[in-house]
C-alpha cells in the first residue's frame, strides 16, 4: 500500500479499541484514522442487514455501506460532538437505500432477496435442510412486504433499532411505525405459517 | 371488534417490547379476555421468533469486500483532499490567466472584424452593383429573393439554357421534364431585366421617344 504525504496508509489491523461512541466521534473529528476503521467494523453487520433489508441484493447493499463509511469519512468533522453515531449512520444507510429503490424501482422491482446467513459448521444435513428452507421462506415473505413495512421491520428486527429513531428517520409519526412494525408482523405471520406447519407435521 | 383491531395495530411493538403506559395497559387488558387476539399474537411471536436476527449479517467475503473497498476509495478521497489546494490554486490562477488572455484578444480583434462600415446605407453587395443601386419599388417586385439569390438564380438559368440543347434525343423528354422547375427560377432575371432602364440610361427607344422626336423635327422644320 503506497503512503500519501500527510494521510496515513489504511489497513484494517493494529486496532485501538474505543467503546465508547462519544469517543469514537471525537477521535474521529480528530482526524484519527484508527477510530474511522473501528467505527467501520463495529458497524458494518447493522447497516449491512439495513441495506441487505431495503435493498433485497447483496451487491447493492455492498455498496451502499461502502458510500455511508465514505460519507462518515467525508462529514465526520462537521458531525456535532453530542450525534449519536449509529443512529447517523443508521439515517445516511436508510436514506441511501431509499434513493437507489426510488431509482431503481421498474427496473428490480421482482429481484428477490438472497440471504448469506452464516452457517454453523456443525450442523447435520437435515438443519442445513431446514435452515435453507426457512431462508427461502423468509426471503419470499420479506419480499411481500411493503417498501415502508420492511424497511420499519428490518431496522427493529435486525438492526434493534428504537420506535422513536424508525419514526425520525421515515420522517413520520411513531404511532405509523408501530402500525407499520405490525403488518409487516402479520404479513410473515401468514407467510411463514405454512412453513411452521409443514415443520411441525 | 375496534379493541381488537386496536390490538392488532399494536401488536408489532407489543412484540418487541416498545410499548408502555397506557398502551401496554390497553393490549395486555385486551389479550387477557380475548381469546381470537390471544392466538393471533402467539402465532406472530413465534413467526417472529423463526426470523433469526443474524439472517441478514454479510457473508466473510461480503465483509471484507466491504472494508477493501472503503479502505480504498478513503485513501483515494484523503489523497483527492491532499492534493486539492495545490489543483485548486493552478485551476483557479490557470483561468484567470486564460480569460484575461482571452479578452485581449477579443478586446482587440473586435472592433476592427465585426463593427460594420460607416456606411451603412450601401451594405455588404458591393460586388454586385445592380443589385445595391436597384430602386425600392423593384425590390419590391423582386421578391423576398436577395441580390445575391437573384444573380445565382440567373446564372443558374443560363446554364440551364446551354446544356438543354446539348442533350441526345432520348434524353430530350428528361431535359423538358426538369426544365419546368427552372422556368420557376428564371423570374428573378426577367425583374433584373426590367429593372435595367433605371439603372442603365441609354435604353432602347420607345414610340414616345419616336413622337417627341417627330415633334421636334416638325418644329425645327416650322
Amino acid at each position: 500500500m503506497h503512503h500519501v504525504a500527510g494521510a496515513r496508509a489504511w489497513g484494517w489491523s493494529g486496532l485501538l479499541v474505543m467503546h465508547d461512541p462519544d469517543e469514537l466521534l471525537a477521535a474521529m473529528r480528530g482526524g484519527d484514522d484508527n477510530a474511522f476503521r473501528q467505527v467501520a467494523e463495529t458497524e458494518i453487520d447493522g447497516l449491512y442487514a439495513l441495506a441487505l433489508g431495503v435493498l433485497r441484493n447483496h451487491e447493492d447493499a455492498e455498496d451502499a455501506c461502502q458510500e455511508v463509511f465514505l460519507k462518515l469519512l467525508r462529514f465526520a468533522p462537521r458531525l456535532s460532538p453530542g450525534t449519536s453515531l449509529r443512529a447517523w449512520l443508521r439515517r445516511v444507510c436508510l436514506n441511501h437505500c431509499l434513493d437507489q429503490c426510488r431509482k431503481r424501482r421498474p427496473r428490480r422491482r421482482a429481484e428477490l432477496l438472497e440471504f448469506a446467513g452464516p452457517k454453523s459448521a456443525s450442523a447435520t444435513p437435515q438443519q442445513q435442510a431446514e435452515e435453507a428452507e426457512l431462508q427461502s421462506a423468509l426471503r419470499r415473505a420479506l419480499v411481500q412486504l411493503s417498501d415502508r413495512q420492511r424497511a420499519v421491520f428490518v431496522l427493529r428486527h435486525f438492526s434493534d433499532c428504537p420506535l422513536k429513531e424508525i419514526a425520525e428517520q421515515l420522517r413520520c409519526s411513531e404511532g405509523s411505525v408501530k402500525v407499520h412494525l405490525s403488518r409487516a408482523v402479520s404479513k410473515l405471520r401468514v407467510l411463514l405459517s405454512d412453513l411452521r406447519e409443514g415443520r411441525e407435521v | 371488534m375496534s379493541k381488537c383491531h386496536r390490538t392488532r395495530r399494536l401488536m408489532g411493538p407489543y412484540l418487541y417490547g416498545d410499548l408502555r403506559g397506557k398502551e401496554l395497559r390497553f393490549v395486555e387488558g385486551h389479550l387477557a379476555i380475548c381469546s381470537e387476539c390471544r392466538a393471533e399474537v402467539a402465532a406472530a411471536e413465534s413467526a417472529v421468533a423463526q426470523v433469526p436476527r443474524t439472517a441478514l449479517r454479510p457473508s466473510d467475503d461480503a465483509r471484507s469486500r466491504i472494508l477493501a473497498g472503503v479502505d480504498r476509495r478513503a485513501t483515494e478521497f484523503l489523497t483527492a483532499r491532499q492534493s486539492r489546494p495545490g489543483f485548486g490554486w493552478l485551476r483557479t490562477w490557470g483561468l484567470a490567466a486564460a480569460a484575461l488572455v482571452l479578452g485581449l484578444f477579443v478586446g482587440y480583434h473586435l472592433p476592427r472584424d465585426l463593427t460594420p462600415p460607416p456606411g451603412r446605407d450601401h451594405p455588404v453587395a458591393v460586388s454586385s452593383p445592380i443589385a445595391t443601386s436597384m430602386p425600392p419599388s423593384a425590390d419590391v417586385s423582386a421578391g423576398s429573393q436577395s441580390p445575391g439569390a437573384t444573380a445565382s438564380a440567373s446564372a443558374d438559368a443560363e446554364e440551364g439554357m446551354d446544356s438543354a440543347p446539348g442533350g441526345a434525343g432520348p434524353t430530350m423528354r428528361q431535359t423538358a421534364s426538369t426544365e419546368r422547375p427552372r422556368s420557376t427560377e428564371r423570374r428573378p432575371r426577367e425583374v433584373a431585366i426590367q429593372a435595367k432602364p433605371v439603372l442603365r440610361p441609354p435604353r432602347p427607344l420607345g414610340i414616345d421617344d419616336v413622337q417627341v422626336a417627330e415633334a421636334v423635327r416638325l418644329e425645327v422644320v416650322r
